[in-house]
């Protein structure tokens, strides 16, 4: 077992324990029933979401100033694990609003702007894919996650800029009784641990995808030089 | 907003979690595996023909 599966297997163990507080200790709401227990993990992931790509902002800004590769690295691996927790709040989201709007999908402020936020990273990610790996494609990049990011505050204070059947902010006006409170901040604080060991994962994974890329580019090369020798 | 009978809101509640548990969980595995195959891949005989990095 290697020291990236270890913290992987305490992340899990902390995401159980995250699983029996939302599960055993969190009180259930009058109003909405079991199904409000959504809310611990939804709302942790959007946060999560949030960071990684402030992680991608970060690193496009660097690698922009500097062309550094670590920042490229760190970008790719944020959009990845970005997009990953954005998926887990939108279908969240959705099976939280089906009992409690009577609908999965409604046009909000909230929800429409967290699917742009969802599509931007799935256009940058499409765009190293795509484009052949390089300098150019990074820079390209780094330009969509930097404008990327505008989307993040707009998701964010949506509910306050707009009429939104979305809730508002509820953590800050103070509006959870403690121990939803409490289980709250551990599940978030096991979700960004998770996500914090995703982008490790994945930026070493980047990093030995680009050892492997310049280790067979020149044997490319010079395997493309010895051509016309051998068929001599 | 309605108010929800605790059987079809606890229906959608396990639903979510399963998703999550699937996606997140699945990711993290995934990625484990191909950083494992990478890790070994690299430690393997080079193609330039020096020995593995330690």
């Amino acid at each position: 077992m290697n020291r990236y599966e270890k913290a992987g297997a305490g992340a899990v163990a902390l995401m159980l324990v995250a699983g029996a507080a939302i599960f055993l200790y969190a009180p259930t709401d009058y109003l909405q029933g079991p199904v409000q227990r959504i809310f611990y993990l939804h709302v942790s992931s959007a946060i999560a979401a949030y960071g990684c790509f402030a992680v991608v902002l970060v690193g496009g800004i660097i690698y922009l100033r500097a062309e550094n590769p670590v920042a490229d690295r760190f970008a790719r691996a944020g959009a990845l694990v970005g997009l990953v927790f954005t998926t887990v709040t939108l279908v969240m989201g959705m099976l939280w609003a089906k009992p409690i709007w009577n609908t999965f999908w409604t046009w909000d402020a909230r929800l429409t702007s967290t699917l742009v936020l969802w599509m931007i990273y799935a256009g940058y990610l499409l765009v190293r894919r795509l484009a052949d790996p390089g300098r150019q494609s990074a820079r390209l990049a780094a330009v969509v996650g930097i404008f990327g990011f505008v989307d993040v505050p707009v998701v964010h204070f949506s509910v306050t800029w707009w009429r939104t059947v979305h809730p508002g902010p509820i953590i800050v006006n103070d509006a959870l009784p403690p121990q939803m409170l409490a289980t709250f901040f551990f599940t978030l604080a096991c979700t960004l641990v998770l996500a914090g060991l995703m982008i490790a994962i994945r930026y070493r994974i980047e990093t030995l995808l680009d050892a492997a890329q310049n280790v067979s580019e020149p044997a490319k090369i010079i395997a493309t030089a010895r051509e016309p020798e051998t068929a001599r | 907003m309605t108010f929800v009978s605790d059987a079809s809101s606890a229906a959608y509640l396990a639903v979510a979690y399963v998703f999550a548990v699937v996606l997140l969980g699945g990711y993290l595995g995934w990625s484990l595996r191909k950083l494992r195959q990478l890790e070994r891949i690299q430690k393997g005989p080079s193609i330039s023909g020096l020995p593995p990095k330690q």
